[in-house]
């Protein structure tokens, strides 16, 4: 992601600060010599003496050519880590198995554009869960976060509209809380502060006692735009920790791991872009993806 | 001349036209991969990194990072840091007169010239802080060419230098106090 602020409104100094122009005075005599072209033509002719050219930058794919005779080295390498990682994935989650080794790209109910349908499997997952101390962490979050005050969740709503909007994910904390998630399947962009500050007022109209307000999301948004009080959380993040909740249900409730198992593959192969076959330079993302979930016990 | 210049111009555009693909996924690639190098680095030493700034920072709170400039690219991970603006733990790549130039790199970022000033005054005197900007606090290991492998441990010494200074400046809490 780009864009920080980390340095378009800092100290960072940019090469044109000696530009004549940013000395004071300088403009006003410049005006003056508008109304003169003789004594502005010297003007000109003084510029030009005092500039220097740089060299022109030669360009070449030299250095192209070898970062690609790189990532093929790579490559190679990376097959043979990725099957061992599959591997040991598979062993993992037995009896059931890497979900990532099931193609779940090609599925029309999956596409990338079909917020709704991730939405709709996140909701029915959440539902099946045994209340918030099981689906907050999910988020990174936790009682603190919630006001200290757990419980069972109640039905879990979808699309629920009103004058500010038409919510993702809505799921009550007992009569007087609510845990709102807003999903995102794409990079968002400037637009999205003004829809979460209409869900925060939502939110803060309702006068709840407790409210958990989440932006579940691919990228983490530029970190100039306000959230209003929402926390996000990436899906790779909660799909790893989706993964190890499927791992504690593995014995005890497989169907229920399964589907979580199923889910998570879909959003990993279809928005995170990872792949249990190899393509060109993108294994070793998905290594490090499942040696991350794996080492978190 | 102006033929041989087309010509150029000309073998130019086809190399493009034919490694674009590659050299773009090769690009993505190590992108990512220092990225994954720079949350490895953070998330192990996020224990020291929330007792110095009082927060509860986690590997999740790490996220991507990519910035060009006219002068550098910075690649790594960013942290937002409640009350002051940002954490970054980067590979720094600089184009200089006579080659190139590496480091690992981190810096602090405040959002406002009136947070913490406590710390940015106390930056000026300190030659560990080796960019010392209106907003920004960095904290370089310049990273020699034979050096590149061990990228990890130089940015592992960086995070060391920031802790340090954060601590013997009595850690961050004090001074996103309301009076600074």
């Amino acid at each position: 992601m780009g864009g920080t602020p980390a340095f378009g409104r800092t100290g960072y100094r940019s090469n044109h600060a000696s530009r004549p122009f940013d000395r004071s005075g300088t403009i006003g005599s410049i005006l003056k010599d508008l109304l003169n072209y003789a004594r502005l033509t010297e003007a000109l002719r003084a510029w030009s003496a005092l500039h220097v050219s740089k060299p022109p930058r030669f360009l070449s794919w030299d250095s192209t050519h070898l970062f690609i005779k790189s990532g093929k080295i790579l490559d190679e390498y990376a097959v043979k880590y990725l099957q061992t990682t599959l591997t040991s994935s598979n062993k993992e989650l037995a009896p059931l198995g890497e979900p990532l080794m099931l193609n779940l790209g090609k599925h029309r109910w999956l596409s990338t554009d079909r917020e709704e349908s991730y939405s709709d499997w996140l909701a029915w997952i959440l539902q099946g869960m045994s209340g918030f101390a099981e689906i907050l962490p999910l988020f990174g979050l936790n009682d603190e976060d919630a006001g200290g005050l757990l419980g069972s969740a109640g039905i879990v709503r979808r699309e629920v509209k009103s004058q500010h909007g038409r919510t993702d994910i809505e799921v009550p904390i007992g009569k007087r809380g609510l845990l709102l998630i807003e999903v995102k399947v794409r990079i968002t962009g400037s637009e999205l502060p003004l829809q979460l500050e209409r869900y925060a007022q939502m939110v803060a109209e309702q006068n709840l006692e407790r409210s958990v307000l989440v932006l579940l999301g691919v990228g983490a948004p530029d970190p100039s735009l306000p959230l209003y009080n929402f926390t996000f959380t990436s899906w790779r993040t909660m799909c790893q920790r989706l993964r190890q909740c499927a791992r504690r249900l593995r014995k005890s409730d497989p169907l229920r791991a399964a589907a979580i198992l199923i889910f998570c593959g879909a959003v990993e192969q279809n928005l995170l872009g990872l792949s249990g076959e190899h393509r060109h330079l993108r294994s070793l993302a998905t290594v490090n993806y499942l040696d991350e979930w794996r080492s978190e016990v | 001349m102006k033929k041989v210049g087309l010509e150029k111009e000309t073998e130019f555009f086809v190399t493009g036209v034919r490694t674009y693909v590659d050299a773009d996924d090769a690009m993505t690639e190590f992108r990512r991969m220092a990225q994954h190098k720079c949350w490895t680095v953070a998330s192990r030493r996020l224990g020291d990194i929330n007792k110095a700034l009082d927060m509860r920072l986690t590997p999740a709170d790490l996220h991507d990072y990519d910035q060009k400039t006219d002068d550098h690219h910075y690649i790594g991970k960013q942290a937002e840091v409640k009350g002051l603006g940002g954490l970054y733990f980067c590979l720094r790549l600089s184009r200089e007169d006579k080659g190139s130039n590496f480091d690992a790199f981190v810096f602090l970022y405040r959002k406002r010239r009136d947070i913490a000033e406590g710390l940015w005054d106390r930056s000026r005197a300190l030659e560990a802080v080796t960019w010392k900007g209106r907003n920004n606090l960095g904290f370089g290991q310049t990273l020699p060419e034979n050096k590149i492998p061990k990228f990890d441990n130089y940015l592992d010494g960086a995070v060391t230098d920031f802790l340090a200074f954060i601590n013997e400046s009595g850690g961050l809490k004090k001074h996103l106090a309301p009076a600074s």
